[in-house]
């Protein structure tokens, strides 16, 4: 029933006109009440909704209280709809048409019941809706503080992903494999040039990809322990040229220059990274060798390239200062990524990329070896060039005809020239040496998947040719001493070639907790070492007879392989992988047929009451490569000569290894513990014959090599500080049996280290990270024990105002031998908000420190070595994004 | 005569009494929560919305309402043991109860605290889309609620102000919601009305002897607390590992009541 007040005409006209001169001022604000009640009972009904309408707007809307009486406030509408309703009424609706006149109005309504029955299914109780869980993703926005530059220091902030100090990226726990862009592969596993330099203000979003599988038809049913990043770029970089420019200058001719370049469309991906500097980031690290080995049952896209062993290595003394200050650089890189979609089922990846680095740096040594009869004293004085050229090509062609086949055809190339320059002082004596490498190197892989009933077919089929040239030369040589050669210099000529060839076909198949699958393929190997010495005095050369030589190694290696994963109950997961091979081995005029059996077996158990628990076993035999079975001496430097093994065995070994973590952080515990045990039946050992000018060794097989390692660590949060800390212990121990000058010995080498690390996370505008260090070492012989103690302190502090401006001072401090040395390195940055340009300065050495000292000992020698320091230098860049 | 007199008063009683109880309907929901991660990727639990023309109780994580262990839904587990997603259900579940007569909203929540508050008021902008949802249309409503915006798609042919946790007081009780990337996610299963399957008891949610009621100014305090005692989770992982972490958080990232930013 509705109840509406009579207005008189007239009245109504002359308030109209009234009203009409405030109506600019006046909004027409009116009240709707009334009472709903029930139409059977009479009884008000409440928690009933009113809603009005305008149109298709919900305007206002309430619901009645305990006596029926609601109370509806509408702004500015001519007109509305008032509907009332109930669970279990009809509702109903009036249309009220609002004039100025009025502002109170009254509508009741009167319900009438009905029986309702509301029922809709969509899903059942426990069925849940489908959702794609392999991709965790991250947005910038929310992690991000201004301070990131590249995307590894955004890596770093992301809970999940962890970067260490080369660079290497762990997500979840375990290593990844690449970085994509949108979904691309552009660098494969060189991931770190795309990590260390492209900008971060281009990205949107950082993807982790759980179960990555690059072939399409093991993903439909194979789970895969692969992790990939994706980044995701902003939308308005997704089909445009992009990138940074870096430039600086210094000090004594110091300069870096750094230019990034991408361009982003849907049909091709290009990303240009070029850089020039000699402070300290040498181009090698970026693309260093960086093999990435799949973990878990699906290893199916493993890298079938065998590597190349060189014969001399002539390299400086490195230590775990950064190379920045002890190493001078000049280096030139420049690394070109495309990424290409030719059609919905082909695509193309390729890297092409070139560096030229080299390298100066000083440093002196004293060696000290324990032996008969007389122990052996010398010195070294060594300033080192060494210069590297490298132009390598990395392609792969992906062609997916449909969602159950697909073909991989991978394909590297790589010219690697080097040189190095060892200018010593031997005692008193000056020697010169200079070793020349050549690398020509070509891998070819091809993989077919097609999916079966089941399961899949993998077939693999890869070809590799592989040769290095060294051509090493002594000045004077130091080998043959009679007067009339004294002054010539050895001329060494090695070149070693690596040939393979290899098919494998696998069965893969999984139902529901288990996978697993049968192996058989068959690889050929062949590798030739050809090493001549000559003696060359003005226009002659002399060849050395007893230091050449000619070794060609054949192997043919058919194999069987079975592999299983089975999920025992919820996160109890066992595995086993049983690989058996044959090697019919052929060495010049030796040959054997060898059984090669490598099982493994594990099992993981997680997240019980008592911690996460990892046990593993693996049973290991092979062949060593040729380079161990030279039996020629060779010359490997100015003073050592070696020989092989002239009788090729199988090397044997059992490994053990067991994990366990223990995390209660509401206690603030977290506690962690290892431990690795590796017994060789079989293993190359050495016989070495010392002398004061010249060491002479020669590889011998010996059993009973024996190593283990240990690591426990305790992390805990102290809060009133606001610092995490960690305590932890770590020893490795060593057994080896060797001879050394004729008297067998069993060495033993123990380490233990001692640490403590601590990262502040204070409100104000510093912040601490401190490590301090204490190292043992102890190297028994049989005859004496070497004792070498060492103490480390790092210390980096962070000054963070306002994100604007941001320094980092970094000190490293040793203390070794009652002698203290420390190196200290600064960055300031300023940072303006808002804008695309950053002004940087970087100091190294502040305090012109002149050199370092380090201490080595093994178990029967001693070597103090004392690096030249990179004097001090300042660098003040600017960086431009656009 | 009194006797049959006697049986019509009673009859007329019974039909008076079956009609003024009140019937009581069941809504199923599927509850994701997935802070931080950018997509509705955590691990789904089962719940329901129980109500009657008084109140309403939702119910989530409790172990009866799931089957069989949470289980076909990867874990992600990082190499410290910790995981990014705990999945846990408990006996009692966590209860949300909107006793709208008293505008009163009581909750057995995170912590197993009981908070008792009157009920949120949130300011809710209805928009002019619908959907169906089963064979109910369903409008869309969005509102900002503690740190997170939300987008509600509520049924008005079920007019009363219900809706899954605390998301409540639109005219039509809510079938789905979401925040921004859906890092919180309420999916609609079932209705039922009137209902007429076994049901858990449906009882306001009362304190057990021993604990009290808090008010939701406590609860914040405790939410805040807890959360830099997670932040410190982090930061101990990242010392163990030896690597970089990131050193401030918000809570928008671990709760869903964003209790260390202001409501506007």
């Amino acid at each position: 029933m509705l109840r509406i007040n009579k207005i008189n005409n007239e009245t109504l006209k002359t308030y109209l006109l009234f009203l009409f001169c405030f109506c600019f001022s006046l909004v027409g604000a009116q009240t709707v009440t009334g009472t709903i009640i029930n139409g059977t009972s009479s009884e008000p009904i409440e928690d009933a909704l009113v809603i009005a309408k305008n149109g298709d707007k919900v305007v206002s809307y309430t619901y009645t209280d305990v006596n029926g009486h609601y109370n509806l406030k509408i702004n500015n509408f001519a007109e509305i709809t008032l509907t009332a309703s109930s669970l279990g009424f009809v509702s109903e609706n009036l249309r009220i048409r609002f004039v100025e006149s009025q502002v109170n109005y009254v509508s009741d309504f009167q319900l009438n019941e009905k029986t309702e029955t509301l029922t809709t299914v969509v899903l059942k109780a426990d069925e849940k809706i489908k959702i794609n869980r392999d991709t965790i993703s991250y947005r910038i926005s929310a992690f991000k503080d201004a301070s990131e530059r590249t995307v590894e220091d955004m890596l770093k902030k992301l809970p999940g992903i962890e970067v260490d100090d080369d660079g290497n990226i762990r997500a979840l726990g375990k290593p990844i494999q690449k970085i994509l862009i949108e979904g691309d592969d552009l660098a494969d596993s060189n991931y770190k040039v795309i990590s260390k330099n492209l900008d971060i203000t281009v990205l949107d979003k950082i993807e982790i990809i759980n179960n990555y599988d690059e072939n399409p038809v093991l993903k439909q049913f194979l789970s895969s322990e692969n992790i990939v990043l994706n980044l995701k770029l902003k939308k308005d970089k997704k089909s445009v040229l992009f990138g940074k420019a870096e430039i600086g200058g210094g000090i004594e001719n110091r300069f870096l220059g750094d230019v990034n370049l991408g361009v982003i469309n849907p049909l091709v991906k290009l990303l240009n990274l070029a850089n020039t500097n000699n402070t300290g980031s040498p181009a090698g690290r970026q693309f260093g060798v960086y093999t990435y080995s799949p973990i878990g049952f699906n290893d199916f896209t493993k890298d079938f390239s065998i590597n190349q062993n060189p014969i001399v290595f002539l390299s400086g003394s490195t230590n775990e200062l950064n190379t920045e200050n002890y190493i001078e650089n000049t280096s030139v890189s420049n690394n070109l990524l495309i990424n290409k979609r030719f059609s919905d089922s082909i695509k193309l990846r390729n890297s092409l990329y070139y560096f030229n680095d080299s390298f100066e740096q000083y440093y002196k040594s004293e060696y000290q070896y324990f032996v008969e009869p007389k122990d052996i004293f010398f010195k070294e004085q060594n300033s080192f060039n060494q210069e590297k050229f490298n132009l390598s090509n990395d392609l792969k062609i992906t062609f997916t005809p449909s969602k159950d086949r697909n073909i991989t055809v991978a394909n590297t190339l790589t010219f690697l020239n080097g040189t190095s320059k060892n200018g010593l002082l031997f005692n008193e004596e000056n020697v010169q040496q200079t070793l020349r490498n050549k690398t020509r190197e070509q891998d070819t892989q091809i993989q077919l998947t097609q999916k079966i009933k089941s399961g899949a077919v993998v077939i693999d089929f890869y070809v590799g040719s592989k040769k290095l040239d060294q051509i090493f030369k002594i000045f004077p040589n130091t080998f043959i001493a009679d007067s009339i050669n004294q002054k010539t210099l050895s001329y060494s000529d090695y070149n070693t070639t690596l040939d393979y060839q290899g098919l494998d076909a696998s069965l893969v198949f999984k139902n529901n907790k288990t996978s697993y699958s049968f192996t058989g393929g068959f690889q050929h190997i062949n590798e030739t070492i050809k090493t001549k010495s000559y003696l060359g005095f003005q226009n002659q050369n002399e060849k050395i007879d007893s230091l050449s030589g000619r070794h060609t190694a054949r192997s043919l290696l058919p194999h069987l392989q079975f592999k299983i994963e089975e999920e025992l109950y919820q996160d109890v997961l066992l595995y086993a992988n049983l690989d058996a091979i044959w090697n019919s081995y052929d060495k010049n005029n030796f040959s054997k047929n060898f059984f090669l059996p490598n099982p493994s077996a594990g099992l993981r158990i997680r997240k019980t009451k008592t911690g996460t628990y990892h046990f593993k076993y693996s049973y290991i035999s092979e062949i060593p490569r040729l380079n161990y079975f030279t039996d020629n001496f060779i010359i490997k430097s100015y003073r050592n000569l070696s020989l092989g093994i002239s009788k090729p065995e199988a090397l044997k070994s059992h490994s053990y290894s067991f994990n366990y973590t223990f995390a209660r952080v509401e206690k603030r515990i977290l506690f962690n513990v290892s431990a690795t045990h590796r017994k060789f039946l079989n293993q190359v050992s050495f016989k070495n014959s010392l002398g004061q000018n010249t060491d002479i060794t020669q590889s011998i097989f010996s059993p009973g090599q024996k190593l283990w390692l240990f690591q426990a660590s305790f992390t805990s949060y102290i809060d009133p500080v606001n610092t995490s800390v960690k305590i932890g212990y770590q020893k490795q121990f060593s057994e080896q049996a060797v001879i050394i000058n004729n008297e067998n010995s069993k060495l033993k080498n123990n380490t233990s280290q001692y640490y403590l690390s601590g990262t502040t996370y204070l409100k104000g505008v510093v912040n601490f990270k401190i490590l301090a260090n204490y190292t043992i070492n102890a190297g028994e012989n049989g005859r004496n024990t070497i004792r070498n103690e060492r103490y480390k302190f790092e210390l980096k502090t962070i000054f963070n105002i306002n994100k604007v401006f941001i320094a980092t001072f970094e000190s490293k401090g040793y203390l070794v031998s009652s002698q203290f040395y420390e190196t200290n390195n600064a960055e300031i940055e300023f940072r303006p908000k808002g804008k695309n340009w950053t002004l940087g300065l970087k100091i190294i050495n502040i305090f012109n420190d002149k050199e370092y000292i380090f201490e080595n000992s093994s178990d029967y020698v001693q070597t103090a070595t004392v690096f030249d320091a990179v004097p001090r230098y300042g660098i003040l860049y600017g960086r431009f994004r656009f | 005569m009194p006797l049959k007199a006697l049986l019509l008063f009673l009859t007329i009683l019974n039909f008076t009494i079956c009609i003024s109880q009140t019937e009581r309907g069941l809504i199923r929901y599927g509850e994701i929560q997935s802070l931080s991660l950018g997509a509705p990727i955590g691990v789904d639990y089962n719940a329901i919305l129980m109500f009657d023309n008084n109140s309403s109780l939702y119910i989530t994580r409790k172990d009866s309402l799931e089957k069989t262990k949470i289980d076909g839904q990867k874990s992600v587990i990082t190499a410290q043991g910790g995981s990014i997603f705990t999945a846990v259900t408990n006996e009692k579940g966590f209860q949300y109860n909107n006793l709208i007569k008293k505008d009163s909203f009581y909750s057995r929540d995170l912590g197993f605290n009981y908070v008792k508050e009157k009920t949120p008021k949130i300011s809710w902008k209805i928009e002019k889309e619908t959907k169906t949802i089963g064979q109910l249309t369903c409008q869309k409503a969005t509102a900002t609620f503690r740190g997170r915006d939300y987008t509600a798609w509520f049924a008005p042919e079920i007019p009363l102000p219900y809706g899954p946790w605390k998301l409540q007081g639109l005219p039509g009780v809510i079938l789905e919601a979401y925040d921004t990337n859906k890092e919180i996610f309420w999916y609609f299963k079932s209705f039922e009305y009137p209902v007429t399957t076994m049901l858990p008891s449906f009882k306001p949610v009362t304190p057990p002897k021993g604990k009290d009621w808090i008010s939701i100014e406590t609860f914040k305090e405790i939410q805040i607390k807890n959360f830099k005692n997670a932040q410190i989770a982090g930061k101990m992982v990242a010392e163990k590992m030896n690597i970089e972490t990131y050193s401030n958080d918000t809570m928008k990232n671990s709760y869903i009541e964003v209790f260390d930013v202001e409501d506007k």
